[in-house]
């Protein structure tokens, strides 16, 4: 019979790739990275016994995550955002190769306010506004507005 | 650019890529937490273990100065290092519990933010009567290792220097726990404060 601790395991396991992806686009620096995966695992394992099933696993592993980053204390002497400059030519430069796009998608993504990530990064991977709202403690009119914002925003960075 | 199919290729590649984990939760327990609460939490810990080393401290000096003086004011440091234990033991007790973190982003941000003030305001509070004490007490304690206490009481000066110490440490006691807190969390909560208004603030 499995344990709760074995569930917890393949669970996460499977779900991984949502803890990368979101420290990815919140994090710069390696060790942060490394300390900000490590909280969020901490965290999910914490809250473990109050998943009663009630939404998807992944729905839940990314309401752990991003409340975990949003609330983490990056180390100040480490750089967690590109600087602009860094990374302007990367995002400016027009191509249509599909890696390219992905990159300079990576790249604007990581040039939005911390909060407006963190709902795009839902919108994109394909969460409608009542999920959204859910997650973010806010009204779906709210999230739809906020979202055509930081589409808007995201689209002009793309395109500069 | 397709958004989505730029985000599907960022997906399959960059966020896909890094080093497998072999993930055990022992191993998740062996690093505790680096949540500022639970740090703070773990802080306030260690200081009230420190406190009541001190206070046992306090009480060995108590048994070796006969003289009331200096056993009125290591009596009234072993009450103030005690009551700051009692009160900070107290406030942790009454902190509700952090909010599990499935809980709505907005809410889990409010409740960091407002418990993170009200704890560097503890801070304020117990430095504002533990230090003064303390310097009085090390003031009467350091006197009498140099000269007699009775003697060195009779001036005036003594006296004065004492109040004086008092009324400057008290504020500046204040000001710097205040000081401390904003370099050691200042920027942190500025930063969910920031958060906090970004997700309320409507277009």
């Amino acid at each position: 019979m499995l344990t709760p601790e074995h569930i917890f395991l393949q669970q996460v396991e499977a779900n991984i790739g949502i803890i990368r992806k979101i420290v990815h686009l919140y994090v710069e620096h390696p060790d942060d990275r490394r300390d900000l995966q490590q909280e969020i695992l901490y965290q999910a394992w914490k809250a473990f016994p109050g998943f009663q099933g009630l939404s998807k696993f992944s729905t839940w592993l990314y309401r752990i995550s991003l409340n975990t980053v949003l609330t983490f204390r990056k180390r100040e002497s480490r750089s967690t955002t590109a600087p602009l400059e860094a990374v302007g030519p990367d995002v400016a430069a027009p191509d249509d190769n599909p890696s390219d796009n992905a990159e300079r998608l990576y790249h604007a993504i990581r040039q939005l306010k911390e909060t407006d990530r963190a709902l795009i990064l839902l919108h994109l991977d394909g969460f409608g506004n009542d999920e959204i709202a859910d997650i973010a403690g806010l009204s779906a009119n709210h999230v739809a507005v906020k979202l055509h914002r930081i589409k808007t925003e995201l689209t002009k960075r793309l395109n500069a | 650019m397709n958004i989505q199919e730029a985000w599907k290729s960022l997906n399959e590649g960059h966020f896909a890529s890094g080093e497998t984990t072999r993930l055990a939760v022992s191993d998740l327990m062996r690093h505790p937490s680096q949540s500022p609460m639970a740090l703070l939490r773990r802080n306030a810990r260690i200081n009230m273990g420190f406190a009541i080393i001190f206070a046992i401290l306090f009480v060995v000096l108590f048994a070796l100065h006969p003289h009331p003086y200096i056993r009125i004011c290591l009596g009234v440091l072993i009450l103030a290092y005690l009551a700051a234990v009692v009160f900070t033991a107290f406030k942790l007790r009454s902190l509700p519990p952090l909010p599990d973190m499935s809980a709505p982003l907005l809410s889990v941000m409010r409740a960091y933010h407002d418990q993170l003030r009200v704890w560097l305001d503890l801070q304020e509070k117990v430095a504002l009567f533990i230090y003064p004490v303390s310097v009085v007490g090390g003031g009467l304690l350091g006197i009498a290792s140099e000269v007699d206490l009775d003697t060195a009481l009779q001036k005036p000066a003594v006296w004065w220097i004492l109040g004086a110490a008092v009324v400057v440490i008290t504020p500046a006691a204040h000001w710097l726990a205040r000081w401390m807190g904003k370099i050691a969390f200042g920027k942190y909560l500025d930063q969910i404060k920031t958060n906090i208004n970004l997700l309320e603030k409507s277009e």
